[in-house]
């Protein structure tokens, strides 16, 4: 099953965030709990894990965007070799979420 | 049977009737066991009772008010006693965010029924450590029950309900009504927390009077009363959850509203009154309320300023003829 | 200590530290309305001591509580959903992260305010010994709290009633931002004991064995009516303050030295070099764990929130 990872608040006062850097490249397996990314926030710079074990699907969002709202999708992790439409799995987690 | 005894008296009693029908209830505080209390309000208890259930704390107010919150939420019916309102200072996260908190934060599956006493206002010259009457601070902290009796029998009808009720309740004692004498039934009795009494019926005006100033207001009315000046006294007695209605019909019939109070005056439990009279009653209302309170200064010690900074009976008919004269 | 426990404290370990986990996931995906305060690091202590508690023994806990409750017996999804402020919470979403409460476990509150869950526990103690029990309190709090005077006038007045109480003090370092060295008079915060003329030990947290032998020597005491001890387990807090805290106060090095000490890598090792367990079977009872975890996450994030006028319920109105 595919999952969204959003733009992660980390901390009461962070409203959105940068990404500083990808530790994983579009195809390439991830644990949960590795460290997938690091943002940069209204206080630090911070490490950011995986939420789930697969492969990093697609990339939605890098350095170049600035800043991303918290929340926003900014990847999509997938189940090995499981194919995917990156539109209807933003829109479906969209959908669940309410917004 | 009722018989005439003293303030200190009734309170002790009710004490006393609540510890013999309830093995739970038991009183902490420094200096509660053998020596029977700062004012002497649990004299012959511990005699009765013994130290198990009279405990002689350090003066730790802190750990008093919260060994109290945790041995309430055991199911024991502590009476903390904490000697001053001044020193309920040192005790004000126990009382507010812990005692007043825990039964709604855990949506109910605890509960807090614990009575914390403690001393309040003027008595000669306790200065500025030991004259407080900001009760204020507690009604304005939710799960907090205010009570402040100003009669002998009050004080036995509430310390009971205090006692009984399932939430922690402010059980605040006048020092200048310890000695006061009046009619007090024998037998255990209830008054009911939330329930107002009108101590003088009149006509012309309301005062709203609490703990010592429904005293002076009586003294005051009565010599209103040769004047021509009909007023009604009010006493809420439970300061929090306060009995509305009945202040609302008063009104409704004079007109007119002075609140008297020991408290200070901004955000104090008169401009509560007043306001809530003048959101539920404007069209009842003749004239502007007002209210008489102790001046905005810390307590002084020398006599003449302290007298000078207080409501007296005096001030309490001034200020009845001064609303009275004042524009419709 | 038999193997069947060794091998509990190890569940009830992994237990917590996978819920903590799976909170730092939802807090980071906007499912925990408020700052989290994860106790990822400090599990040995929890469970060291909760495991020799009867369900009629009690707690009280700091804002740093989720793995007491866990400890104590409070189920997963209850504690998570709490957590997320739903409806199905411990609390029905009136306590949140740093109030919860399972009274009927002996759960009588994760307090928020640092050190004010200390008298509460020696309360909860009196009422134990008033009431002719031979049940006990426990106090669980960091090392900031000692510093305050909630900690030093419990513990002077259960000395003096001799209560049944245990006073935990979690030293995981740091007091929010602050350094224990900068912020704390002793070398040892179990030598404080001696001013209230109580036992007081200083024990490794995070080994569950060493937490675990001195709660029974405290439990000892305070079911015979001896009275308190004061236990001090150091250990540390590998997570920020709360969730999104850099940290950036610690010392180099300090972490990834503390990352190296872990308590349930420590119980691990031992297990399989006393023979109680094999890789396998923990492997197993991570993922068990694991599951546990991912199932309450999804029970919180479906469950509803509660009406906005049950706010009301439970305060005296006008």
């Amino acid at each position: 099953m595919a999952h969204v990872i959003v733009m992660p608040r980390l901390g009461q006062t962070m409203e959105a965030g940068e990404i500083v850097e990808w530790m994983k490249n579009e195809g390439d397996a991830v644990q949960k709990g590795e460290i997938l990314m690091s943002i940069q926030t209204d206080k630090a710079t911070l490490e950011v894990e995986a939420d789930y074990s697969g492969v990093l699907a697609k990339i939605l969002a890098t350095p170049e965007n600035g800043e991303i709202p918290c929340f926003e999708p900014i990847a999509i992790i997938a189940a090995p070799g499981e194919s995917i439409d990156v539109e209807q799995v933003v829109k479906e987690f969209r959908s669940k979420e309410g917004a | 049977m009722a018989r005439r005894i003293r303030f200190i008296e009734a309170l002790r009693e009710g004490m006393r009737q609540e510890m013999e029908r309830d093995p739970s209830v038991f009183i902490m505080g420094e200096g509660v066991g053998p020596h029977g209390s700062a004012f002497k309000q649990t004299d012959g208890l511990c005699a009765q009772f013994g130290e198990e259930r009279l405990r002689d704390t350090p003066i730790s107010e802190l750990a008093i008010a919260g060994t109290a919150v945790g041995a309430a939420m055991m199911g024991m019916r502590p009476i903390a006693d904490l000697m001053w309102i001044d020193f309920s200072m040192l005790a004000m996260d126990q009382i507010c965010n812990q005692a007043a908190k825990l039964r709604y934060i855990s949506n109910g599956q605890v509960k807090v029924p614990l009575v914390y006493r403690m001393s309040t206002g003027k008595s000669k010259s306790n200065a500025a450590h030991h004259s407080g009457s900001f009760y204020s601070w507690f009604i304005n902290t939710p799960g907090l029950k205010v009570v402040l009796p100003s009669t002998p029998n009050d004080a036995k009808g509430l310390i009971i309900s205090a006692i009984r009720d399932d939430d922690p309740v402010i059980y605040l004692e006048h020092k200048l009504l310890f000695n006061v004498r009046g009619d007090v039934p024998e037998e255990p009795f209830a008054i009911p927390l939330g329930v107002a009494e009108v101590k003088r019926e009149g006509t012309d005006l309301t005062i709203v009077a609490t703990g010592a100033m429904v005293g002076f207001s009586l003294t005051a009315a009565e010599a209103l009363a040769k004047e021509g000046i009909s007023v009604e006294v009010i006493d809420p007695r439970t300061l929090m959850p306060y009995d509305g209605a009945t202040i609302l019909t008063s009104v409704r019939k004079t007109g007119n509203l002075l609140c008297v109070e020991e408290g200070f005056r901004y955000c104090g439990f008169g401009s509560e009154i007043i306001a809530f009279v003048v959101e539920n009653a404007m069209d009842s209302l003749r004239r502007p309320p007002r209210q008489l309170t102790t001046m905005h200064t810390t307590i002084p010690f020398s006599p003449p300023m302290e007298d000078y900074v207080f409501p007296n009976p005096e001030r309490v008919a001034a200020a009845v003829r001064a609303l009275l004269k004042s524009e419709a | 200590m038999d193997n069947a426990m060794k091998v509990r404290l190890l569940e009830t370990m992994l237990n917590i530290r996978k819920a903590e986990l799976q909170l730092a996931i939802l807090y980071k995906n906007g499912k925990v309305p408020c700052a989290a305060h994860l106790y990822e690091g400090q599990e040995a202590i929890a469970a060291g001591v909760c495991a020799q508690l009867r369900v009629d023994d009690c707690l009280t806990s700091t804002h740093r509580g989720h793995g007491h409750c866990i400890a104590k017996g409070m189920p997963m999804k209850e504690m998570i959903a709490e957590v997320c402020a739903r409806k199905t919470g411990c609390c029905g979403g009136k306590g949140g992260t740093m109030h919860l409460f399972k009274p009927d476990i002996g759960v009588m509150g994760t307090i928020g305010i640092v050190g004010a869950g200390i008298p509460v526990a020696t309360g909860i103690a009196l009422a134990m010994k008033m009431q002719k029990t031979d049940r006990v309190a426990v106090s669980f709090f960091g090392d900031g709290a000692a510093n305050n005077g909630a900690f030093h006038e419990s513990l002077n007045l259960a000395s003096v009633w001799k209560l049944p109480v245990i006073f935990v003090c979690e030293n995981n370092r740091y007091a929010t931002s602050v350094a224990v060295w900068r912020s704390t008079s002793v070398e040892k915060i179990g030598d404080r004991a001696a001013s209230y003329s109580i036992p007081g030990v200083t024990v490794d947290g995070n080994c569950v064995d060493e937490v675990y032998a001195a709660t029974e020597a405290a439990l000892s005491r305070a079911r015979t009516g001896q009275g308190p001890t004061l236990i001090e387990a150091v250990t540390y807090r590998v997570r920020g303050h709360y969730e999104g805290d850099d940290a950036a106060y610690r010392k180099q090095g300090e972490l990834t030295e503390a990352r190296e000490h872990d308590p349930i890598e420590y119980w691990k090792q031992k297990l399989i070099e006393d023979g109680v367990l094999r890789e396998e079977d923990f492997a197993a009872l991570a993922a068990k764990a694991e599951a546990e975890a991912e199932e309450a996450a999804a029970f919180a994030v479906d469950s509803p929130f509660p009406a906005p006028e049950e706010a009301l319920i439970l305060t005296a109105q006008i």
